[in-house]
């Protein structure tokens, strides 16, 4: 049976169908890591949004985090797990099926139904 | 959240590091205005403006790295090689296939690479670009063997208007290098005004105009990469 672009929609994966957590794993797989306070300033999220963020991605194990210590001052460092980048890849491609499967919907329910008889 | 918004974040992850302008390109620019100062010594106040750009450079390549950090963190970069940006039409450009990850050249490395590269761009110009219209003192070149040119006149006339397309060429790879994108065009049309200084009058390819011009440049263009930085990281929201 077909699955319809609603129902691909309701299907993705919800730990990263969310603009802040999107943004953050965006960001992460541009780069090998990066430490908190990049990460808040490209994302413009506050410390306590990120934080809480991060911990849902690290219990989902996407990122790994590591805390280093730099001129007496902790830094935290964020990374991709492999299952983070593969995550965000599959997720990129099922938006991209999501994509074409809305668009020939779309021409599917625009052709006029036959008329009986 | 826009995917433009997205692609932003992730051309401006990769390149942090080549994006800190006031660690790279403006010191460069202020040691090539130094050496503008030192090709015209006849007054003090170049003297002292030569020796306060030359020690200004320094000083901001020491103290620009601590502020980047400091201010808007630190990146570890890795960078998607070009052939993952062949999907710039699609959805899924804006994450990048991650399994075309390499790691990206220690900025020494690609420092060498540069200065390897410089002669022989300077003797491919000098050859290709052989100006005709090139004077010793005022006498025009007519002589076509030109082994008995190499003058110390005639390399002061040479060299300056090969530092143009030097120049412009190192602007021209910065742009192709940053997926020629629409927010870095101003190293585009820097490229293409120097690359076509090339084409001077002698009188006016004079080694400290040039260096003036050029140095003056790359000031602006790391100024221009340090503000598109700080638009998009800005002010990080308070708690």
């Amino acid at each position: 049976m077909r699955v319809t672009p609603f129902e691909q929609l309701a299907n993705l994966d919800r730990r990263v169908h969310d603009p802040a957590r999107l943004s953050i794993l965006t960001a992460l797989s541009a780069c090998e890591r990066a430490d908190f306070l990049f990460l808040q300033r490209i994302t413009g999220l506050t410390k306590g949004n990120l934080s809480s963020h991060l911990s849902k991605l690290e219990e989902a194990g996407l990122v790994e985090t590591e805390k280093r210590f730099v001129n007496k001052k902790t830094q935290t460092l964020v990374r991709l797990t492999g299952e983070g980048r593969e995550t965000i890849e599959s997720y990129w491609r099922e938006i991209q099926e999501l994509r074409k499967s809305a668009t020939s919907w779309q021409t599917h329910m625009s052709v006029p139904e036959p008329v009986p008889g | 959240m826009e995917i433009q918004d997205l692609d932003r974040i992730r051309f401006v992850t990769q390149r942090f590091g080549d994006l800190q302008g006031l660690r790279h390109l403006v010191p460069l620019g202020l040691l090539l205005l130094s050496g503008a100062g030192a090709a015209w010594l006849a007054s003090w106040p170049l003297v002292l403006l030569q020796a306060v750009s030359f020690s200004g450079a320094f000083a901001l390549m020491l103290g620009a790295r601590r502020y980047y950090r400091s201010t808007f963190g630190e990146v570890e970069g890795s960078r998607v090689r070009p052939a993952a940006q062949v999907y710039s039409l699609s959805i899924l450009s804006t994450a990048g296939p991650a399994p075309q990850i390499e790691p990206a050249l220690p900025v020494s490395q690609r420092c060498m690479l540069a200065l390897a590269l410089i002669p022989p761009i300077l003797l491919l110009f000098t050859f290709l670009f052989w100006p005709p219209w090139i004077t010793m003192e005022s006498d025009v070149i007519v002589d076509p063997e030109w082994h008995n040119m190499l003058t110390f006149s005639l390399l002061k006339t040479v060299v300056p208007q090969m530092i143009y397309p030097l120049c412009g060429s190192f602007f021209l790879g910065i742009w192709w290098l940053r997926q020629r994108r629409l927010s870095q065009s101003y190293h585009l049309a820097m490229g293409v005004l120097l690359s076509g200084l090339f084409i001077l009058q002698p009188t006016a390819a004079h080694l400290g105009v040039a260096l003036l011009v050029c140095g003056a440049s790359m000031v602006l263009a790391g100024l221009l990469d340090h503000w598109q930085l700080v638009q998009v990281l800005g002010r990080g929201q308070e708690d």
